[in-house]
């Protein structure tokens, strides 16, 4: 669903990305582990088409990423970081709006049952995303991703900066996107949390995917020392 | 490219809930009322002072001629004023032009006409720079300022707060995501100038005719020409400080920089040294013809009206025939610098029109004054009206001078009525064919540019 092949990315003499060879079927969770600057963020943005690549290519369903760009935004979704939306507008306008971008219409009530999936609690539906703390955001994102029946989500560090429970609760909400046949890269520096949602584990350095684990071959103890042996 | 009815309904809300546009419409809006009342009270001022004029002027004929009484319509005849007046157009109020600063009212004596025609000297016929703070102020100096604020950061900011991450990956098309925002900006641009307007229609009373079709028209081009112009810098991709900055500058540019150097080269490239020679002129002519044998001055006078010659004027004694045909004379030396100078201000008035093709703030102000009848066009017809009147009032009295008339026994308020101008309707097709110019090129340019700063793929830090 989602490949990468000699995937390269070069700002002038510095390589951020060096032939990336990587394959994620529907279903499959990749974590991508890595210290600031390893190449990770690079990766996601050359699949989201946010970037163009150096070399080789990145596709997505068959698809090139870099010839077809607005082709591929069909079948994906985006959770950054920090999801930030319209503040001005409410959680359920927010995924109303967002769901009618990618072409769905649905009823408010079916948006409900969206955010509900994600998570959200329903007396923050009508609030305005103003004062959503970060984890309400981001089960927004989740929801929007959702509404979209994306078959790739592609989630750049998404638990940073959660509370564990918040965290824990997104854990599980992506493994049963993944259980329904989401195909996910996920950039994280939470080990455990990598460990515990992935099926899949790479580790990055210097733009280099050094190796690839089994999450079920592996504990995190030793996933932890296999990690600062690579880094 | 299709939008959505409910993005759309969702942007508007989203918009309208930010506080930019509140404080930005409110302020518009104060700025709209006081320019109502402002030109209400300057026409309304100059509509009072014409409407006095007829009793003015029928209480001083009387008194002349009660002071005159005894004494010949020769004699006599050197005191009386002729007033004329130049009303103004119902639209006036909307764009009040040069009339602050050209006399709405002139009194003429039956003597050379010249020296009284150039209260103020006829030097600015771009009308450019900052006047009044009419209805016509706002919408050329301040909507453009809304129009920056309303769209600078339309999608810089969501660039900066990261919200176009995700408006970029989920939206089915880009294209179609940018123009749902302008259009939103668009339509509340649009609603805003549409309802300023209309205040101003009910504030200053503007009859619902073709004018005041014209003059929304014209505004309406105006406000997408800026539109456009902020749509193009957005299409470059740059940051939201970036845009502002750009705008602010193309803003001085356009609307304070641009006018007043072309005011200049205007002023420089077609001097009109004529209003203050011509005055000297008709002054010298009169003066010398004191000292001069009669015979020759009354020939000039006999060329234009031979009807005179059978009256006999005296060689070595004072005569008032003698002296009406001498202050005609002074017009006669004067009328080529008089023509001269009527004819370097509609050069003035051509060259300005042709610069204005290259700045759509000066063709939108010249096209409002046009259509108020507030430019320099006018005001010439103005003066060129008085002069008529001049030569009627003058060939009116003749008789009587000649004849040797007593002063009351003629009626010294039967001379032609004054008729004011009428209004005319001057083409602004010109005007408004630039500003749309102007406006399809810019929208042309942002197309390109969105195609290349934002469709396709582009390294850019905060994609």
């Amino acid at each position: 669903m989602l490949e990468a092949k000699n995937l390269t990315k070069r700002y002038g003499s510095h390589t951020a990305l060096n032939k990336l060879n990587l394959s994620i079927q529907p279903g499959e969770i990749f974590a991508l582990l890595g210290q600031n600057g390893a190449g990770k963020t690079t990766t996601i943005n050359l699949f989201l088409g946010f970037i163009e690549p150096t070399e080789g290519s990145a596709s997505i369903n068959g698809i090139s990423v870099a010839e077809n760009p607005q082709e591929i935004k069909k079948y994906l979704a985006y959770i950054p970081e920090t999801v930030m939306l319209y503040p001005n507008l409410t959680g359920l306008e927010n995924l109303e709006y967002f769901s009618s971008l990618a072409g769905f219409d649905y009823s408010k009530k079916e948006l409900g049952g969206l955010l509900t999936t994600a998570g959200l609690q329903a007396q923050a539906f009508d609030q305005r995303l103003a004062g959503y703390s970060k984890g309400m955001r981001q089960k927004v994102g989740i929801a929007i991703a959702v509404a979209k029946k994306a078959k790739v989500l592609l989630l750049d560090e998404p638990t940073s900066g959660l509370d564990p429970k918040a965290s824990n609760e997104f854990s599980q909400i992506i493994q049963s996107l993944a259980a329904n046949g989401t195909a996910i890269l996920m950039a994280t520096h939470d080990i455990f949390r990598a460990k515990e949602v992935a099926s899949r584990i790479g580790i990055m350095k210097e733009g280099n995917l050094e190796s690839v684990i089994d999450a079920s071959m592996i504990s995190a103890n030793e996933l932890e020392s296999l990690y600062l042996k690579t880094v | 490219m299709k939008i959505n009815m409910k993005v759309l309904f969702l942007e508007i809300k989203n918009f309208l809930l930010g506080k930019t546009v509140l404080i930005g419409a409110i302020s518009l809006l104060l700025f709209g009322f006081y320019s109502f009342y402002h030109g209400n009270q300057v026409i309304d001022r100059q509509q009072k002072t014409i409407a006095f004029v007829p009793d003015v002027q029928k209480h001083h004929l009387q008194e002349i001629a009660r002071h005159g009484t005894g004494k010949m319509v020769g004699s006599t005849a050197y005191y009386p004023f002729f007033y004329t007046t130049n009303p103004a157009s119902p639209w006036e109020k909307f764009s009040i032009g040069q009339r602050d600063v050209n006399p709405f009212t002139l009194k003429v004596k039956m003597l050379a006409i010249e020296g009284q025609l150039y209260d103020s000297e006829l030097t600015n016929p771009l009308t450019l720079l900052v006047g009044n703070l009419d209805a016509s102020f706002v919408f050329i100096f301040l909507f453009p300022l809304l129009i920056i604020a309303f769209t600078y950061n339309v999608l810089s900011e969501e660039q900066e707060n990261g919200v176009w991450k995700i408006v970029r990956t989920t939206s089915d098309s880009i294209g179609a995501a940018i123009a749902g925002k302008l259009l939103v900006r668009l339509a509340i641009i649009l609603t805003t100038t549409l309802l300023v307007f209309l205040t101003a229609v009910v504030a200053l009373q503007l009859p619902v005719s073709a004018p005041t079709f014209q003059l929304l028209l014209v505004v309406l081009l105006y406000v997408l020409f800026w539109f456009t112009i902020s749509v193009l810098v957005i299409a470059l991709g740059k940051s939201s400080s970036f845009n502002a900055t750009t705008l602010v500058c193309i803003w001085i540019f356009l609307a304070i920089l641009f006018p007043g150097v072309a005011n200049i080269a205007v002023n420089n490239s077609i001097p009109v040294p004529e209003a203050a020679e011509t005055a000297i002129r008709q002054r010298e002519g009169y003066h010398a013809k004191w000292d001069q044998p009669k015979k020759p001055t009354m020939e000039k006078f006999y060329a234009v009206y031979p009807q005179y010659r059978k009256y006999a004027i005296s060689e070595d004694k004072y005569s008032p025939g003698w002296y009406y045909a001498m202050q005609f004379s002074g017009d006669l030396e004067s009328a080529n610098s008089s023509e001269k100078l009527f004819e370097k201000l509609m050069q003035r008035q051509t060259l300005s029109e042709r610069i204005a093709r290259f700045n759509p703030v000066i063709a939108a102000q010249q096209s409002l004054n046009k259509v108020a009848n507030t430019d320099l066009t006018s005001h010439i017809r103005y003066l060129q009206s008085v002069k008529a009147h001049h030569r009627q009032i003058r060939e009116y009295f003749y008789p009587f001078i000649f004849e040797d008339t007593p002063t009351e026994s003629i009626n010294w308020a039967g001379y032609p009525a004054y008729r004011p101008n009428q209004y005319l309707q001057e083409p602004v097709r010109g005007g408004m064919i630039a500003i749309l110019i102007w406006a399809a090129g810019s929208l042309i340019a942002a197309q390109i540019l969105f195609k290349r700063n934002f469709i396709k793929i582009k390294d850019i830090q905060n994609a």
